[in-house]
């Protein structure tokens, strides 16, 4: 199934990353035959982190028949993600899984976004009123450096050289 | 360790060993035989490599 | 207790664990108008906060994203010139990893992004380099290892940064570890520890070295309420069955006074005579979180930080999705 392994091949002896899977495409998006609005989403490298963030947002969509998602492996760094809208009355548009989804990203976007706001206010009043420090909320401004390729560690670098 | 200028047979190459029971640093040749100058023990182990060693720290 | 927002603890099972009733369609509006936090207390590097008006899921990404995807600068590789230690080298770089360092991993791209070549943006560089001597003048049977010896300990402290490329501008003050009374490795006379260390940004879900707190949790506001008066004996036995400062007896009468401090031993439900009497029940979307940090950023900012993950992650997926829909 894999190209032969080469031993001289320097991916071979990374440190290993089994928690993130390179091979996988990000996203591929499976359809049964009947019913077409449907889809089931299959999203490499997110666990119930996202996938029960999104079931949950997906399922308050009026428009949503039924949303689930479930992980088939923890060892495979992937989830799927099942969305079914409701099907429309007659002379309706029907709506697709992928416009539910879009919207759903959105939705929880915007969540987010007035989650760090209200975190951040509620963080810096209660700092205030007790005399403590305010840290950097937002990441400090870096100056406009050169990005110097500089300095590649004149440590005798990456010898292959296991221990002794 | 010195780079290896010699590589062919022929010169002797002083290396130096541990003792393994006074823990003197002994320098030998290829053609000595192996025993501590010190004490005569007759175990001598090799010291560590002056190249530095990439470990991983995980 | 209205089931749609409470959940209840019975002697033997939990009931109604989710809302029985289909729940509200998100609404933007709504949700900002009920959601809140309140700040409780911040102690050091400790926070504990709440977080009002979201449902299990969402609170629980935070704290999986707290604990394993908001990233941090960890040492990564160790170049071990001198190791006569104890400790065999992976041992001790292994602990060298672990220890936090007071950097803001923001500042710094992963060595990934730059295709792992090493340079300024991504690497710090620190070198530790301690060896231990007899220290002169000790008298003969001196049992004091710090009169007795120079450097017996590697603390880390000894870590020393190497600034690098434009480092020194950018970082005013020196990086150095959180904690500088971290012991290493014992030394003895003779004994030598030497090597350089290059540290990369990573997160806690590669390895728990890179976690930004010692850990982030939450639980479920509790609520108890009493069903109806008691009295007597029964109201001091009542107390007894919740942590203290839960429940007080005033003339005579038991008084719910703080709920929240209960720790649901469900002791009460243990007594037949008791059991009846109280309502025990936890707020469903009502999370009470505690957040630990290792020193590298304050919790507060952590917290922001992760949410910013979550955001990051939908925004990835809304692209890849727009990407292969060839839509927007």
């Amino acid at each position: 199934m894999d190209e032969p392994t080469d031993f001289e091949d320097p991916e071979r002896y990374k440190v290993g990353d089994e928690t993130y899977a390179r091979d996988l495409e990000a996203l591929k998006i499976l359809r049964g035959k009947e019913d077409p609005q449907s889809a089931t989403f299959v999203i490499a490298n997110e666990d119930h982190t996202l996938g029960n963030s999104l079931r949950w947002i997906l399922n308050r969509d009026p428009r949503v028949d039924f949303c689930g998602y479930s992980q088939p492996h923890p060892s495979d760094k992937l989830i799927k993600l099942r969305v079914q809208p409701k099907p429309v009355e007659e002379g309706e548009e029907p709506v697709d899984a992928t416009e539910v989804l879009r919207d759903a990203l959105k939705n929880l976007m915007q969540m987010c976004d007035h989650m760090s706001e209200t975190m951040q206010t509620q963080a810096r009043l209660y700092r205030q009123q007790q005399g403590l420090s305010i840290p950097a909320y937002e990441a400090p401004e870096e100056e406009d450096m050169d990005e110097e390729d500089d300095d590649e560690s004149e440590v005798a670098e990456d010898d292959e050289e296991e221990q002794q | 360790m010195d780079q290896q200028q010699d590589l062919l047979p022929g010169q002797q190459v002083a290396m130096e060993y541990i003792c393994g029971s006074c823990g003197r640093r002994t320098r030998i040749r290829q053609m000595d035989s192996l025993a501590c100058t010190n004490c005569g023990h007759r175990i001598l182990y090799k010291p560590r490599t002056a190249r530095p060693v990439q470990v991983n720290c995980r | 207790m209205d089931p749609r927002t409470h959940v209840e603890m019975a002697r033997d099972h939990v009931l109604h664990p989710s809302n029985p009733d289909a729940q509200d369609a998100y609404d933007f509006q709504a949700f900002k108008e009920k959601f809140k936090i309140e700040m409780q207390a911040i102690d050091g590097m400790d926070m504990e906060f709440d977080m009002i008006g979201v449902d299990a899921a969402i609170a629980n990404a935070v704290r999986r994203i707290l604990i394993s995807e908001v990233p941090t600068m960890a040492i990564e590789q160790a170049y071990i010139y001198h190791n006569s230690s104890v400790l065999p080298d992976e041992m001790l770089a292994h602990r060298i990893g672990l220890i936090p360092l007071a950097v803001d991993a923001r500042r710094f791209r992963t060595l990934e992004e730059d295709n792992n070549e090493m340079n300024d943006l991504n690497t710090l560089v620190f070198d530790l380099d301690v060896e231990c001597k007899h220290r002169e003048g000790a008298k003969a049977g001196e049992t004091d290892k710090n009169k007795k010896y120079i450097n017996h300990m590697v603390m880390s402290s000894d870590i020393k940064w190497q600034p690098k490329g434009n480092q020194k501008d950018r970082f005013k003050t020196a990086i150095c570890p959180v904690h500088e009374d971290i012991p290493i490795v014992e030394l003895r006379p003779g004994q030598r520890v030497s090597m350089e260390l290059h540290c990369s940004k990573g997160v806690g879900k590669l390895h728990a070295k890179w976690s930004p707190v010692a850990t982030a949790s939450y639980r479920n506001a509790p609520h108890i309420v009493l069903k109806q008066r008691v009295t007597g004996d029964l109201a001091y036995r009542l107390q007894q069955c919740f942590t203290d400062g839960v429940i007080e007896v005033r003339d005579g009468e038991a008084e719910v006074v703080n709920s929240r401090a209960d720790m649901m031993s469900r002791e009460h439900l243990r007594h037949d005579d008791l059991a009846p009497l109280v309502h025990t029940t936890r707020r469903r979307n009502h999370f009470i979180f505690q957040v630990e940090s290792t020193g590298a950023l304050e919790p507060d900012v952590l917290v922001c930080e992760a949410v910013g993950v979550l955001k990051d992650k939908c925004s990835r997926l809304l692209d890849q999705l727009n990407a292969i829909t060839g839509t927007e």
